[in-house]
């Protein structure tokens, strides 16, 4: 555990009926975005909720800016401490939460006192470039438009530490990537640390530098997006081919991931410029972060 | 607890007006029908508040409000005693619009006599009633909240609904039953007691009484809310 990390957490264990949360690991460092995939019901919601102190993990430990945060246990207080350092997280759910009868000014108004760097220019500005008018009832807003406003909420008050869960969804192509650009330039500029889950893989390829994969509660791989991006790869075999692979013994046990399909079967590779040299009858083509998701926790395990 | 009461506040910023519209009339309509514009204040507390502190935790579990607003920097015990505090300010400015009614009402009532139900002589406008009335009706409010804020502390609006009439049973079971009702013992000798104090005393009794219940519940329910989980 590094004093300098924004985010730590460690054995996060947390059970609900037919489900449960088992043994999570996880870091953010400043200036770094990190993607949280994994498929629904997987226990991403689950683990940011643990973070934010709105649930009370059963077992582990969260440590947010170097303090630990979330005691276990039946007598759980969520303190004043942790509200306190709350002030350097913000958080983007996946709909706009605030209530339906406030209006955009008087979210504002609510954060000005709440937060002691709340940069009430910088809302101003940013509410104008999202078309967000100061006198618009939060339940005129669309869903984009009310992720903008959350957005914008977040990243308003100097906030060390971004927690977003699903903030991209229903925001449409364009507005996705001015998003992605303003929390590439955040993380650039003001050196935070990004916690991001979600489904839009695409927006994790331009924006992320490392990948965290949680299924059935469990983490299952942490990668950096290099490494999936520019390194892994996916190979297109016959049948023949899949047999000579696997005869070469040119992988460990557990290094190849293999879908079989009717009349081919796509294996997922560790590095494919190698196994191009390896095996250049064998066509390998680049993978993204969808992909090699699907590989990994659908394949088959060789 | 600041941002707690503002944000509260603008929830329901709105929907005073016409709260206190529908208080106000409610009050002005069954206080001149008993003939006794004295509980007026009463009727305007009690209606008002208690209508606005349930309103507020109904409110809390639309949009996904509540679990979010435990991510800002607010802890649970901020959230819980800034409603409370806001409440109990409520409670007072409507009691004291309450006043200004009974006692407007009072005045102007003699001149409507033999209009609608009115007949001369029945409104009887009293400061000493009229006092009595207020720091009663203040004490039994914060009392009343006091009961209220652990049960929708622990369970929010949507449980607690199916839990808050049985405890309105429950304590008419034991203010009115169990003690012998109004002519029993218990209720007979607080009257005694009460009718032996000068009134500065019986006012000062209602309302600490009624902290002091408050003071009770609003721990609980400071308790109650730092282990609920959303």
């Amino acid at each position: 555990m590094s004093e300098n990390m924004l985010l730590e957490i460690e054995g996060l264990e947390k059970a609900y009926e037919g489900f449960a949360l088992k043994g999570l690991n996880l870091v953010v460092a400043p200036e770094t975005i990190v993607g949280f995939v994994g498929a629904n019901g997987a226990g991403k919601t689950t683990t940011l909720k643990a973070v934010l102190g709105i649930i009370r993990p059963d077992a582990g430990s969260i440590r947010l800016f170097g303090e630990e945060v979330a005691p276990c246990g039946p007598n759980y207080v969520g303190g004043d401490r942790f509200a306190e350092l709350r002030k350097q997280v913000g958080f983007v759910p996946d709909t706009c939460a605030w209530p339906l009868e406030y209006e955009v000014a008087w979210v504002g108004k609510v954060c000005q006192m709440a937060y002691d760097a709340w940069d009430a220019k910088r809302f101003a500005q940013l509410c104008k470039e999202f078309g967000l008018a100061g006198s618009k009832k939060i339940q005129e807003l669309s869903r984009g438009m009310g992720m903008k406003l959350s957005l914008a909420v977040a990243l308003c008050h100097g906030a060390r530490l971004l927690v977003l869960d699903e903030a991209t969804a229903g925001l449409d192509p364009l507005a996705r990537e001015e998003m992605v650009d303003v929390l590439r330039k955040t993380v650039a500029e003001d050196g935070c640390g990004i916690l991001m889950s979600s489904h839009i893989t695409s927006d994790l390829e331009r924006a992320a530098d490392q990948v965290v994969c949680i299924d059935d509660g469990r983490i299952v791989f942490n990668r950096p997006v290099d490494e999936i991006c520019d390194l892994a790869g996916v190979a297109h075999c016959r049948a023949a081919q899949l047999d000579a692979l696997l005869d070469s013994h040119a992988y460990e046990a557990g290094e190849l991931r293999i879908h079989r399909g009717n009349y081919s079967s796509d294996v997922l590779i560790p590095d494919r410029f190698q196994f191009a040299e390896a095996f250049p009858e064998i066509a390998v083509d680049r993978v993204g972060i969808d992909e090699y998701l699907s590989l990994y926790l659908k394949g088959e395990l060789r | 607890m600041k941002v707690a009461m503002m944000a509260d506040f603008l929830m329901v910023k709105k929907s005073l007006g016409q709260a206190v519209m529908v208080g106000v009339i409610c009050g002005l309509i069954i206080g001149l029908a008993c003939g006794n514009v004295n509980i007026i204040p009463a009727m305007v507390m009690f209606m008002v508040t208690i209508g606005q502190y349930i309103s507020l935790v109904a409110l809390d579990e639309r949009n996904g409000w509540e679990a979010y607003r435990n991510t800002l920097p607010v802890s649970r015990k901020q959230i819980i005693t800034g409603r409370i505090v806001f409440v109990v300010l409520l409670a007072i400015a409507y009691l004291a619009l309450g006043l200004v009614i009974a006692v407007a009402a009072g005045l102007i009532a003699p001149m409507l006599t033999d209009v609608f139900f009115l007949s001369a002589g029945d409104i009887v406008l009293s400061a000493e009633d009229l006092t009595v009335v207020a720091f009663g009706s203040l004490g039994a409010g914060l009392a009343l909240l006091g009961v209220f804020a652990p049960i929708l502390a622990k369970y929010g609006m949507t449980k607690a609904t199916r839990i808050l009439p049985l405890v309105f049973v429950m304590i008419f079971l034991l203010v009115f039953v169990l003690t012998g009702g109004p002519d029993g013992a218990v209720f007979g000798g607080l009257g005694a007691f009460l009718d032996g104090m000068p009134l500065l005393g019986v006012c000062a009794f209602f309302l600490v009484a009624g902290a002091i219940i408050l003071a009770i519940g609003g721990v609980l329910a400071v308790r109650f809310y730092q282990q609920r989980q959303f």
